[in-house]
């Protein structure tokens, strides 16, 4: 059975890579497979995009984390805080560094609880991650009001948010140190894993830049001990290439999510749509609302052949390594209703508005408007 | 073992929806996969010619001052590295540099001698043969795409620099 309105939409994102394989020709004959001037074009470029003053490619968004927590030194007995709802790197990267995870609530724009944090924060706490949640964001100055108060530190997990931005200013350059994610589901993507970190700090910066490449100063010397997270030159160029495309990107799926909202919002309060803050401008990663009956919606949309979603029905706390971790059901309850209620509707760039109207009808019907 | 690495490997996602343990992202994408998958096609093909050039090297080296790698009866080298240990390494090293053929150090520094070790204590150790090994240890060229005439060639350049 075909999708009329699929969420995948890489069948068609990569559909035409004739300029990519121009590139890649060129790395080929190159043989610049490690590091390199194609991996630096891409770092460059990015940096002017959103800004920073240091941006490293890395093998994933995960290992960008990693590396942000690792550069803060953040090790066993340390504490970091985040929120409940993320995709599960989130944690995995706080466990990864054996750090203690730390998890608050969501607000009601599914994004970290600001007004949780501050009661999480003791003597072994050194950094906040606020997560730009679906590609949108929380509310970074609150957070950073708070770090500074406790003079920990804020690692934000852009890994959604690239082409979002706050008052013009993007995700990543908030926190001291902050990790992006190229997953082929990303806003700005590549054709398997990458990520990037990006830093204003030259400190931390240098240390990345050894730590993420064996700890080497040149071949024959190394500074410290370090692994390889670096990102592939083959994938550099794919994300080269699409970050010139970002921009429309975000823009198509920002009329897709405000074309979706003017359509639902007349369903309220059977269907919430979440506030969209002023100057908050969001990539729509995830185009998440609150639905009555969320269960029941969502089989009907699927075999009406819509494809959504749920982002994602068991909050970190309540999966298993998070009940190890001595978490239990009620600790988070707006988190654990979100769960229970929100579902994603596919917004991506490559759907047209009868699309959208099919799926806008299909919601209409089920709540019988 | 192999149930804990490939659930770690991805996250720790046993379904979807589900985590067991809280992993990382540590798996190789298909792209490279699919260049893998098909250079595992032409990788005896490749051993088989770099053994050849090791055979070479062996055959055309007339000096007892370079000691080449000894494979033992149970051990088969791909050849991955092919490392020699050579008397007056370094002043060999320029030598052949000089007649535009590059030999590489695998590598100078033992892991114990570096700065990272020194930074936590490790240097503290007292590792002989390492540190000998480092002194002393060349790589010649021996990958798939060279020809006999080239080995003869270095060969006779390193038998030359000997006898002098
Ligand atoms: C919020 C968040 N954090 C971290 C990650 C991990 O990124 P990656 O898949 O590149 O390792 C993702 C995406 O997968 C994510 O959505």
């Amino acid at each position: 059975m075909k999708n009329k309105v699929p969420y995948n939409y890489l069948p068609f994102e990569f559909s035409n890579y004739k300029k990519i394989s121009i590139k890649w020709d060129k790395l080929i004959k190159s043989s610049e497979f490690t590091l390199g001037t194609f991996m630096e074009e891409f770092e460059n470029n990015f940096k002017k995009y959103i800004k920073a003053k240091y941006c490293f490619g890395t093998n994933n968004g995960t290992d960008a984390l990693i590396l942000c927590l690792k550069s803060l030194g953040i090790k066993k007995g340390d504490e970091v805080i985040t929120v409940c709802n993320s995709f599960y790197a989130t944690a995995g990267a706080i466990h990864a560094v054996g750090a203690k995870i730390v998890f608050v609530d969501s607000d009601d724009r599914y994004q970290i609880n600001t007004s949780q944090i501050e009661k999480k924060i003791n003597k072994r706490t050194k950094a906040i991650i606020p997560v730009h949640w679906g590609g949108a964001s929380p509310l970074m100055k609150n957070i950073i009001k708070i770090a500074n108060k406790y003079k920990i530190h804020v690692i934000e997990d852009a890994c959604m948010g690239i082409g979002a931005s706050i008052y013009k200013k993007s995700p990543g350059t908030f926190g001291i140190v902050n990790a992006f994610s190229m997953h082929p589901l990303k806003s700005l993507n590549v054709m398997g894993d990458g990520g990037i970190v990006a830093t204003n700090n030259t400190k931390i910066a240098n240390w990345i830049r050894k730590y993420r490449n064996h700890g080497m100063i040149n071949r024959d010397n190394i500074d410290f001990w370090g692994v390889n997270y670096r990102l592939q030159p083959l994938q550099a160029i794919v994300a080269n290439e699409n970050l010139k495309k970002i921009d429309s990107v975000i823009k198509k799926r920002n009329k897709n999510a405000s074309f979706l909202d003017e359509h639902l919002k007349i369903l309220q309060p059977k269907v919430i749509l979440p506030k969209r803050l002023k100057g908050y401008m969001e990539t729509f990663a995830l185009y998440m609302i609150i639905c009555e009956k969320r269960d029941k919606l969502i089989k009907y949309l699927v075999q009406n052949n819509i494809e959504a979603k749920i982002h994602y029905p068991i909050p970190l706390h309540l999966q298993k390594p998070g009940l190890k971790n001595g978490y239990k059901k009620g600790d988070f309850p707006i988190a654990e209703q979100q769960a229970k209620k929100l579902i994603t509707l596919p917004v991506h760039q490559y759907l047209n508005k009868n699309q959208l109207l099919y799926m806008v009808n299909k919601i209409k019907q089920f709540y019988n408007y | 073992m192999y149930e804990k690495i490939k659930l770690y490997r991805n996250h720790g996602i046993k379904s979807r929806d589900n985590v067991t343990i809280f992993g990382v992202n540590s798996r190789l994408d298909s792209l490279n996969a699919e260049i893998l998958s098909f250079r595992l096609t032409r990788l005896e093909n490749i051993i088989r010619k770099r053994r050849k050039n090791v055979m070479l090297y062996k055959k055309y080296l007339k000096t007892d001052k370079v000691n080449l790698p000894v494979e033992n009866k149970e051990n088969f080298d791909p050849y991955v590295m092919f490392i020699t240990q050579c008397k007056d390494r370094d002043k060999l090293h320029k030598y052949l540099n000089s007649k535009n053929v590059q030999s590489l150090i695998y590598y100078g520094t033992p892991l114990h001698l570096h700065v990272a070790s020194k930074n936590i204590g490790l240097n503290k150790f007292k590792l002989p043969n390492a540190t000998k090994i480092a002194s002393r240890v060349l790589s010649f060229p021996h990958h798939q795409y060279l020809k006999e005439s080239q080995i003869k060639h270095v060969c006779k350049l390193i038998n030359k620099f000997y006898e002098e």
